[in-house]
């Protein structure tokens, strides 16, 4: 299927369109994931949130207001869905928060090709960097990361912050990721 | 408000983009079942929908996030809490869960209440009540590779065993009106 903008998808997927159901699938499901995974759940758990949001959409595709923001839509249902689960598995089981580790080493590629080992040196430099972030800046990026399409109001609505401080944050954390990664002395290009 | 972008700055999302998706991407498992959402619900668009409009888990919109201040999401235990626009809860009502109660409304005529009773080995026992009743009513909870059907009885309430833990909707059948279904939520 040629590329697509996602309010055509929608429309397609609405009359029943699978592949097109299957492309929105393939453009905004790390977006879910990383949204849910971002509440600190466990895989099982993003897992179930994953599949709700999905679900829920589904259901709601005759519904939907303005299609063309569905990754706003998918980011807001699949946080929501998130915080309940993460209320609700606190309450049961004691949780153990997914947290990255500093170093990113117990899920390093391990060793490679020589060719490989330069790049997983700047994946490994800006991991480091990221993680170094203060938690809010990681949101925002890892929603941006994810869905750059998403507006100033939609990030703030999904993660729950005045919209007001969103830009501002937002070029903060970009310019402190990009501070940490020069100063580790890679990824010369991507950090301009 | 939409924001401008450097060409830099989409660069640097980009690779950060890259490493989620190299050090925790969407398991393939969980693609596939995003994938089969559409078939799964294929034909069930002609319903009725429930709002909810009580969740002992709490209101996303106002919670902390569990863990990053030692803090909890907000609880709607207490019945001041939990009744909040809901019209007057039939089961919420004095009650502390051990798991979740939720709340749903239609219209503000039919409220439909229910208990999630506490994991035991992924699977849970779920207590709800329904009003007004209607003879002859019964409350499906589906779930994506399965249902279970129960009755409601006299006086609303009806029992379901053996549910699991996961996505899971209810759908309220009562003779004479169309169906109604809750939004799906994680059980």
């Amino acid at each position: 299927m040629p590329e697509r903008d996602t309010a055509e998808l929608v429309d397609l997927a609405r009359n029943g369109d699978q592949d097109a159901w299957r492309a929105l699938v393939d453009r905004y499901a790390g977006l879910v994931w990383t949204v849910a995974r971002s509440v600190r759940l466990e895989p099982a758990d993003a897992a179930d949130v994953s599949q709700t949001t999905w679900l829920i959409l589904a259901e709601n595709l005759g519904a939907l207001r303005d299609s063309a923001r569905l990754a706003a839509w998918l980011a807001t249902t699949a946080r929501r869905e998130a915080l309940r689960v993460a209320a609700v598995r606190g309450r049961e089981t004691p949780p153990r928060w997914w947290t990255p580790s500093p170093t990113g080493a117990e899920r390093d590629p391990g060793p490679g090709p020589e060719d490989h080992a330069v790049a997983a040196d700047r994946a490994g430099a800006l991991w480091r960097a990221f993680v170094g972030l203060p938690e809010r800046c990681q949101q925002i990026l890892r929603y941006l990361a994810f869905a750059p399409e998403l507006t100033y109001p939609q990030i703030a609505r999904a993660i729950g912050m005045p919209v007001g401080s969103l830009g501002p944050t937002r070029t903060r954390c970009l310019a402190e990721l990009r501070r940490k990664v020069l100063a580790a002395g890679v990824l010369e290009e991507a950090a301009g | 408000m939409r924001q401008r972008w450097h060409d830099t700055d989409l660069a640097l999302l980009a690779e950060v983009a890259g490493l989620f998706e190299a050090r925790d991407p969407a398991p393939a498992q969980v693609v596939a079942d995003a994938t089969a959402a559409l078939p799964l619900v294929a034909g069930q668009s002609d319903v009725d929908r429930f709002t909810l409009c009580a969740d002992s888990a709490g209101d996303p919109d106002q919670a902390v996030e569990p863990g990053r201040d030692g803090s909890c999401p907000p609880d709607a235990d207490s019945p001041a809490d939990a009744d909040a626009g809901c019209g007057g809860g039939l089961l919420l009502r004095g009650t502390r869960p051990t798991a979740r109660i939720l709340g749903f409304t239609l219209a503000d005529v039919v409220r439909l209440d229910v208990w999630l009773g506490p994991a035991v080995r992924g699977r849970r026992a779920v207590l709800g009540l329904v009003g007004p009743v209607r003879p002859a009513s019964a409350v499906v909870v589906r779930w994506p590779r399965g249902r279970l059907r129960a009755p409601v009885d006299e006086v609303g309430r009806f029992r379901l065993s053996g549910v699991p833990v996961g996505p899971v909707s209810f759908l309220l059948h009562q003779p004479g009106a169309t169906a109604a279904a809750t939004d799906w939520f994680v059980s």
